[in-house]
Protein backbone atom coordinates (compact mmCIF):
# COMPACT_ATOMS: atom_id res chain seq x y z
CA UNK A 1 0.00 0.00 0.00
CA UNK A 2 2.86 2.36 0.89
CA UNK A 3 4.36 1.93 -2.60
CA UNK A 4 0.99 2.66 -4.24
CA UNK A 5 0.55 5.78 -2.09
CA UNK A 6 4.06 7.02 -2.94
CA UNK A 7 3.46 6.38 -6.66
CA UNK A 8 0.16 8.27 -6.53
CA UNK A 9 1.77 11.16 -4.64
CA UNK A 10 4.53 11.48 -7.23
CA UNK A 11 2.14 11.08 -10.19
CA UNK A 12 -0.25 13.67 -8.74
CA UNK A 13 2.62 16.03 -7.86
CA UNK A 14 4.09 15.73 -11.37
CA UNK A 15 0.72 16.49 -12.96
CA UNK A 16 0.21 19.47 -10.66
CA UNK A 17 3.62 20.88 -11.61
CA UNK A 18 2.83 20.29 -15.29
CA UNK A 19 -0.51 22.05 -14.85
CA UNK A 20 1.27 24.95 -13.18
CA UNK A 21 3.77 25.20 -16.06
CA UNK A 22 0.95 25.09 -18.63
CA UNK A 23 -1.02 27.72 -16.70
CA UNK A 24 1.86 30.19 -16.54
CA UNK A 25 3.83 29.42 -19.68
CA UNK A 26 1.27 28.27 -22.26
CA UNK A 27 -2.23 29.45 -21.33
CA UNK A 28 -2.89 33.03 -22.41
CA UNK A 29 -3.72 35.77 -19.95
CA UNK A 30 -7.45 36.19 -19.33
CA UNK A 31 -8.92 39.51 -20.39
CA UNK A 32 -11.87 41.28 -18.75
CA UNK A 33 -14.75 43.06 -20.52
CA UNK A 34 -12.73 46.29 -20.66
CA UNK A 35 -9.91 44.47 -22.48
CA UNK A 36 -7.60 44.60 -19.45
CA UNK A 37 -5.45 41.51 -18.74
CA UNK A 38 -6.21 39.80 -15.41
CA UNK A 39 -3.11 38.10 -13.98
CA UNK A 40 -4.90 37.06 -10.78
CA UNK A 41 -7.04 34.73 -12.94
CA UNK A 42 -4.03 32.35 -12.82
CA UNK A 43 -5.24 31.37 -9.33
CA UNK A 44 -8.16 29.65 -11.10
CA UNK A 45 -5.96 26.73 -12.26
CA UNK A 46 -5.58 25.43 -8.68
CA UNK A 47 -8.53 27.14 -6.99
CA UNK A 48 -11.19 25.27 -8.99
CA UNK A 49 -9.45 21.85 -8.76
CA UNK A 50 -9.13 22.12 -4.95
CA UNK A 51 -12.75 23.25 -4.78
CA UNK A 52 -14.10 20.38 -6.91
CA UNK A 53 -11.90 17.88 -5.05
CA UNK A 54 -13.15 19.08 -1.67
CA UNK A 55 -16.81 18.75 -2.73
CA UNK A 56 -16.12 15.31 -4.18
CA UNK A 57 -14.38 14.23 -0.95
CA UNK A 58 -17.37 15.37 1.13
CA UNK A 59 -19.73 13.37 -1.09
CA UNK A 60 -17.39 10.38 -0.84
CA UNK A 61 -17.41 10.79 2.96
CA UNK A 62 -21.20 10.51 2.88
CA UNK A 63 -21.09 7.45 0.61
CA UNK A 64 -18.67 5.68 2.96
CA UNK A 65 -20.81 6.82 5.90
CA UNK A 66 -23.87 5.23 4.29
CA UNK A 67 -21.87 2.05 3.60
CA UNK A 68 -20.91 1.92 7.27
CA UNK A 69 -24.54 2.25 8.35
CA UNK A 70 -25.47 -0.64 6.06
CA UNK A 71 -22.50 -2.99 6.70
CA UNK A 72 -21.31 -1.89 10.19
CA UNK A 73 -17.80 -2.53 8.94
CA UNK A 74 -15.39 -0.13 10.73
CA UNK A 75 -13.26 0.24 7.60
CA UNK A 76 -16.04 2.36 6.05
CA UNK A 77 -16.03 4.61 9.12
CA UNK A 78 -12.26 5.08 8.70
CA UNK A 79 -12.69 5.79 4.99
CA UNK A 80 -15.51 8.24 5.71
CA UNK A 81 -13.36 10.06 8.29
CA UNK A 82 -10.42 10.14 5.86
CA UNK A 83 -12.59 11.54 3.04
CA UNK A 84 -14.16 14.21 5.26
CA UNK A 85 -10.75 15.26 6.61
CA UNK A 86 -9.30 15.52 3.08
CA UNK A 87 -12.39 17.48 2.02
CA UNK A 88 -11.89 19.83 4.98
CA UNK A 89 -8.18 20.40 4.28
CA UNK A 90 -8.96 21.10 0.62
CA UNK A 91 -11.84 23.30 1.77
CA UNK A 92 -9.39 25.44 3.75
CA UNK A 93 -7.35 25.80 0.56
CA UNK A 94 -10.49 26.84 -1.32
CA UNK A 95 -11.13 29.53 1.29
CA UNK A 96 -7.47 30.64 1.20
CA UNK A 97 -7.26 30.96 -2.60
CA UNK A 98 -10.80 32.33 -2.83
CA UNK A 99 -10.17 35.10 -0.32
CA UNK A 100 -6.93 36.05 -2.11
CA UNK A 101 -8.67 36.10 -5.49
CA UNK A 102 -11.54 38.16 -4.05
CA UNK A 103 -9.06 40.71 -2.71
CA UNK A 104 -7.12 40.85 -5.97
CA UNK A 105 -10.16 41.10 -8.22
CA UNK A 106 -12.90 42.75 -6.22
CA UNK A 107 -10.74 44.78 -3.85
CA UNK A 108 -12.23 43.26 -0.69
CA UNK A 109 -11.21 40.26 1.42
CA UNK A 110 -14.74 39.00 1.82
CA UNK A 111 -18.21 39.53 0.38
CA UNK A 112 -21.43 37.73 1.26
CA UNK A 113 -22.21 36.52 -2.25
CA UNK A 114 -23.88 33.08 -2.77
CA UNK A 115 -20.76 30.96 -3.45
CA UNK A 116 -18.59 32.35 -0.67
CA UNK A 117 -21.47 32.26 1.79
CA UNK A 118 -22.62 28.73 0.93
CA UNK A 119 -19.04 27.41 1.05
CA UNK A 120 -18.48 29.12 4.40
CA UNK A 121 -21.61 27.42 5.80
CA UNK A 122 -20.39 24.10 4.37
CA UNK A 123 -17.06 24.48 6.17
CA UNK A 124 -18.78 25.37 9.45
CA UNK A 125 -20.90 22.22 9.14
CA UNK A 126 -17.84 20.05 8.59
CA UNK A 127 -16.03 21.70 11.50
CA UNK A 128 -18.99 20.38 13.50
CA UNK A 129 -18.22 16.86 12.23
CA UNK A 130 -14.84 16.90 14.00
CA UNK A 131 -16.35 18.38 17.15
CA UNK A 132 -18.89 15.55 17.13
CA UNK A 133 -16.22 12.88 16.65
CA UNK A 134 -14.11 14.19 19.49
CA UNK A 135 -17.05 14.57 21.87
CA UNK A 136 -18.34 10.97 21.68
CA UNK A 137 -16.24 8.38 23.50
CA UNK A 138 -18.04 5.16 22.76
CA UNK A 139 -16.57 3.88 19.46
CA UNK A 140 -19.66 2.40 17.78
CA UNK A 141 -21.82 5.42 18.70
CA UNK A 142 -19.09 7.75 17.42
CA UNK A 143 -18.98 5.92 14.07
CA UNK A 144 -22.78 5.81 13.79
CA UNK A 145 -23.34 9.48 14.64
CA UNK A 146 -20.48 10.54 12.36
CA UNK A 147 -21.88 8.53 9.46
CA UNK A 148 -25.31 10.14 9.81
CA UNK A 149 -23.74 13.60 10.19
CA UNK A 150 -21.54 13.12 7.11
CA UNK A 151 -24.61 12.24 5.04
CA UNK A 152 -26.62 15.24 6.27
CA UNK A 153 -23.67 17.65 5.81
CA UNK A 154 -23.00 16.40 2.27
CA UNK A 155 -26.37 17.77 1.15
CA UNK A 156 -24.59 21.14 1.23
CA UNK A 157 -22.05 20.07 -1.42
CA UNK A 158 -24.39 20.16 -4.45
CA UNK A 159 -26.10 23.25 -3.00
CA UNK A 160 -22.73 25.01 -2.89
CA UNK A 161 -21.89 23.84 -6.41
CA UNK A 162 -25.16 25.07 -7.89
CA UNK A 163 -25.43 28.24 -5.76
CA UNK A 164 -23.88 30.52 -8.39
CA UNK A 165 -25.80 28.78 -11.19
CA UNK A 166 -29.18 29.30 -9.56
CA UNK A 167 -28.78 32.59 -7.68
CA UNK A 168 -27.47 35.76 -9.38
CA UNK A 169 -23.86 36.21 -8.27
CA UNK A 170 -20.68 38.13 -9.10
CA UNK A 171 -18.71 34.87 -8.80
CA UNK A 172 -17.53 33.77 -12.28
CA UNK A 173 -19.19 30.70 -13.85
CA UNK A 174 -16.64 29.12 -16.20
CA UNK A 175 -18.41 25.83 -16.83
CA UNK A 176 -22.10 25.68 -17.63
CA UNK A 177 -24.49 23.63 -19.76
CA UNK A 178 -23.07 25.22 -22.93
CA UNK A 179 -19.52 24.07 -22.09
CA UNK A 180 -16.27 25.62 -20.87
CA UNK A 181 -15.87 29.35 -21.49
CA UNK A 182 -12.14 29.44 -22.08
CA UNK A 183 -9.52 28.81 -24.73
CA UNK A 184 -8.29 25.28 -25.46
CA UNK A 185 -4.85 25.85 -23.89
CA UNK A 186 -6.48 27.21 -20.72
CA UNK A 187 -8.77 24.20 -20.58
CA UNK A 188 -5.78 21.86 -21.05
CA UNK A 189 -3.92 23.51 -18.14
CA UNK A 190 -7.04 23.24 -16.01
CA UNK A 191 -7.67 19.57 -16.85
CA UNK A 192 -4.05 18.61 -16.10
CA UNK A 193 -4.24 20.41 -12.73
CA UNK A 194 -7.62 18.81 -12.00
CA UNK A 195 -6.27 15.31 -12.73
CA UNK A 196 -3.20 16.00 -10.58
CA UNK A 197 -5.36 17.20 -7.71
CA UNK A 198 -7.62 14.14 -7.90
CA UNK A 199 -4.67 11.71 -7.94
CA UNK A 200 -2.88 13.58 -5.13
CA UNK A 201 -6.03 13.62 -3.00
CA UNK A 202 -6.53 9.87 -3.58
CA UNK A 203 -3.04 9.30 -2.20
CA UNK A 204 -3.85 11.49 0.82
CA UNK A 205 -7.08 9.57 1.38
CA UNK A 206 -5.26 6.24 1.39
CA UNK A 207 -2.52 7.60 3.66
CA UNK A 208 -5.08 8.94 6.15
CA UNK A 209 -7.01 5.65 6.01
CA UNK A 210 -3.83 3.69 6.68
CA UNK A 211 -3.06 5.92 9.68
CA UNK A 212 -6.54 5.42 11.11
CA UNK A 213 -6.36 1.64 10.64
CA UNK A 214 -2.97 1.50 12.38
CA UNK A 215 -4.28 3.67 15.25
CA UNK A 216 -7.29 1.43 15.76
CA UNK A 217 -5.07 -1.65 15.76
CA UNK A 218 -2.82 -0.05 18.36
CA UNK A 219 -5.77 0.95 20.55
CA UNK A 220 -7.18 -2.56 20.29
CA UNK A 221 -3.91 -4.15 21.37
CA UNK A 222 -3.52 -1.69 24.24
CA UNK A 223 -7.04 -2.35 25.49
CA UNK A 224 -6.80 -6.08 24.98
CA UNK A 225 -3.49 -6.57 26.74
CA UNK A 226 -3.60 -3.67 29.16
CA UNK A 227 -0.59 -2.00 27.50
CA UNK B 1 -4.88 44.76 -11.49
CA UNK B 2 -1.66 44.31 -13.52
CA UNK B 3 0.97 41.62 -13.20
CA UNK B 4 3.11 43.61 -10.75
CA UNK B 5 0.22 44.33 -8.39
CA UNK B 6 -1.35 40.86 -8.66
CA UNK B 7 1.90 38.89 -8.36
CA UNK B 8 2.01 38.77 -4.51
CA UNK B 9 -1.58 37.48 -4.44
CA UNK B 10 -0.93 34.79 -7.06
CA UNK B 11 2.32 33.70 -5.38
CA UNK B 12 0.63 33.70 -1.98
CA UNK B 13 -2.24 31.56 -3.25
CA UNK B 14 0.02 28.93 -4.82
CA UNK B 15 2.51 28.94 -1.94
CA UNK B 16 -0.34 28.33 0.50
CA UNK B 17 -1.57 25.34 -1.49
CA UNK B 18 1.85 23.70 -1.76
CA UNK B 19 2.72 24.33 1.89
CA UNK B 20 -0.57 22.83 3.12
CA UNK B 21 -0.50 19.82 0.77
CA UNK B 22 3.13 18.91 1.45
CA UNK B 23 2.74 19.72 5.15
CA UNK B 24 -0.26 17.38 5.35
CA UNK B 25 1.70 14.57 3.68
CA UNK B 26 4.62 15.15 6.08
CA UNK B 27 2.40 15.18 9.19
CA UNK B 28 0.42 12.08 8.16
CA UNK B 29 3.59 10.20 7.26
CA UNK B 30 5.22 11.15 10.58
CA UNK B 31 2.18 10.07 12.59
CA UNK B 32 1.96 6.79 10.67
CA UNK B 33 5.64 6.05 11.34
CA UNK B 34 5.10 6.82 15.04
CA UNK B 35 2.07 4.54 15.33
CA UNK B 36 3.84 1.74 13.44
CA UNK B 37 6.86 2.05 15.71
CA UNK B 38 4.58 1.82 18.75
CA UNK B 39 2.80 -1.17 17.23
CA UNK B 40 6.13 -2.91 16.66
CA UNK B 41 7.26 -2.26 20.25
CA UNK B 42 3.94 -3.49 21.64
CA UNK B 43 4.01 -6.66 19.54
CA UNK B 44 7.55 -7.35 20.73
CA UNK B 45 6.55 -6.83 24.38
CA UNK B 46 3.58 -9.15 23.95
CA UNK B 47 5.75 -11.80 22.39
CA UNK B 48 8.18 -11.60 25.31
CA UNK B 49 5.30 -11.85 27.78
CA UNK B 50 3.87 -14.92 26.04
CA UNK B 51 7.29 -16.62 26.10
CA UNK B 52 7.44 -16.25 29.91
Amino acid sequence: MKKAITALLFAGGALLLTGLALAFLVAPMAVNQKGVEIFSQKIFYFHVPVSETSLLAFVLGAVFGAMFLVNKNPKYDFLSLAAVEIGFVFGLLVEWTGVIWTRAEWGVWWTWEPRLTSYFILMLMYAGYFVLRSSVNEESAKARFSAVYSIVAAVNAPLTFFAIRLIPSVHPVVFDSSGAHMEASMLAAFLVSMSGMLIFSTALLLLRYQLQTAREELDYLKNEFGG
Amino acid sequence: MGIKEALPYVVGAYMGIWVVLLGYVFIMNNRLSGVKKELGALSEALEKRSRK
